[in-house]
């Protein structure tokens, strides 16, 4: 465990998993901020401005990381060498998982502690309990992309149906804070229900299960021969 | 070796492989599945004709599962190219058009078919509830005007975009396409093209042929204007596949 959180090999995973993948976010967070500026100069109201940022940090960067470790959880070229090395495979592999969700997690806490700084009517929350919006739904669409690639073999499969769970909840967001069954599993409570007394409650279950889906993939990866099997193998 | 019977052994080969796929089974059978929840919401009441269930049927097929279909094959070409396929098969005497003709029509066949079994389960219980036969062609030509043309248009871009971007990257991208150009109400004052025949959902052909008013859009459409929307969406699917086409050939010819 110790040689694979050395400064060097964690330059090597850095390189192995490419500048593109880490470049998302940040683009995306750029993209969004863009938009909210053009939208500022064209006296746009406030309140619209609040929610396009609060749903780039709340919906699309964690889709972005959802679907990033997707890729990177079936996709390893060197799969058979790696299975031969002294330090585990899932190790190294949560490590790169590790190195980008850290990387996600980190732009989406400078761009909010900008919000706070820069446009405090944004964001609803105070600061601290306000870092939830974005950690419960980015830490939920990692765990279950990972989750979901390694089960399905598919990095697209996982992709899609990702997609397909963020676009059910984006559009009938009504259902999902209607219902208490609903509640736990709604992704945008920050976007779509900022005041609600559910919301503490939902951003806390949301990283519970988030948890409980992370272990269920290294539990998953105990086996790590598993990954010879599947399209993308 | 002419281009047609090229066309057809790719069409055929990527057919097998793309149905043979269980991970394809399961997400279409999940996303169907959670179409088909909200259908059951919307058409529960006892208000409801026939026409509304059937309707409802296509369009929440629309919402949804054209998503699913698309980026189950976005990795299709990019497939190839990791385990270097494409190279064996640049060996050939057969066109790369074709072959990308093929690999189109083959997948998109194969990805339907679960969502075409799911879709005549939700037909057989309209069926069941309203003993009207009737509403079996009517499911049909919904099907073939509401959700088919989107779910040809996904697949289209999901196959050929990818040769330009890489997976995972067009898959964000997809998504965010999706939302925004299909499903944004005008409630959120942004530019978008809900409103436009190039909405893949199917608004314009829900309302010029069975004058069914799609959620928040009034169009009063003729029926040209249906067929206009339909051909546009399945013509933007294969400039797409000939687009991908023409950077694959310039992509060979520099390497």
């Amino acid at each position: 465990m110790r040689h694979l959180l050395s400064l060097d090999h964690l330059r090597y995973e850095i390189r192995i998993l490419g500048p593109l993948l880490f470049l998302i976010p940040l683009a995306l967070a750029v993209a969004f901020a863009g938009m909210a500026a053009m939208l500022f100069v064209g006296n746009v109201m406030h309140s619209f401005i609040a929610q396009l940022l609060i749903a780039a940090l709340e919906a699309c960067l964690p889709l972005a990381i959802g679907i990033v470790l997707s890729t990177v959880a079936v996709q390893d070229a060197s799969l058979e060498l790696l299975l031969t090395m002294p330090a585990t495979y899932r190790g190294i592999l949560f490590l790169r998982f590790a190195l980008l969700l850290g990387w996600t997690l980190l732009v989406e806490l400078c761009a909010t502690l900008v919000l706070y700084l820069l446009l405090p009517w944004v964001p609803g929350e105070p600061l601290l309990v306000g870092q939830l919006a974005w950690l419960a739904p980015s830490l939920w669409l990692a765990g279950a992309g990972i989750l979901l690639a390694l089960l399905l073999r598919s990095r697209a499969s996982s992709g899609a149906l990702l997609g397909c769970i963020w676009l059910f909840q984006l559009t009938f967001h009504g259902y999902f804070a209607q219902h208490n069954w609903m509640q736990p599993w709604f992704l945008f409570a920050t976007l779509f229900n900022p005041g609600a007394a559910f919301w503490l409650a939902n951003r806390l279950e949301l990283i519970a299960t988030a948890l409980i889906l992370l272990v269920a993939a290294w539990w998953f990866l105990r086996n790590p021969e598993r990954r010879f099997f599947g399209e993308d193998a | 070796m002419n281009t047609l019977s090229i066309a057809g052994g790719a069409l055929r080969y990527e057919f097998l492989m793309q149905i043979r796929r269980r991970s394809i089974w399961f997400v279409l059978a999940l996303v169907c599945a959670l179409s088909g929840l909200l259908w059951l919401v919307f058409t529960t009441g006892s208000e409801v004709t026939s026409l509304d269930a059937v309707i409802y049927l296509a369009q929440f097929t629309a919402w949804f599962v054209p998503v699913g279909v698309g980026l189950v094959l976005a990795d299709r070409l990019a497939r190839d190219k990791k385990l270097h396929v494409d190279e064996i098969l640049d060996t050939f005497p057969g066109s790369l058009g074709a072959r990308l003709l093929g690999k189109y029509i083959g997948s998109t066949l194969a990805t339907l078919i679960p969502v075409v079994i799911l879709y005549i389960a939700g037909v057989i219980s309209i069926l069941a509830r309203f003993h009207n036969p009737h509403d079996l062609l009517l499911a049909m030509e919904a099907f073939a005007a509401i959700p088919l043309p989107g779910m040809l248009f996904a697949a289209g871009f999901s196959l050929a975009l990818p040769a330009f971007l890489k997976v995972p990257l067009y898959q964000i991208l997809f998504i965010g396409y999706w939302f925004w150009a299909n499903l944004t109400s005008p409630r959120f004052k942004i530019p978008t093209p809900t409103g436009t025949m190039l909405n893949a959902t199917g608004p314009w052909a829900q309302e010029a042929f069975f004058h069914y008013p799609w959620v928040f859009l009034r169009l009063n459409l003729t029926i040209l204007q249906g067929i206009a929307s339909i051909t546009l969406l399945v013509g933007l699917s294969f400039v797409a596949i000939a687009l991908a086409w023409l950077y694959l050939r310039w992509e060979h010819a520099h390497r």
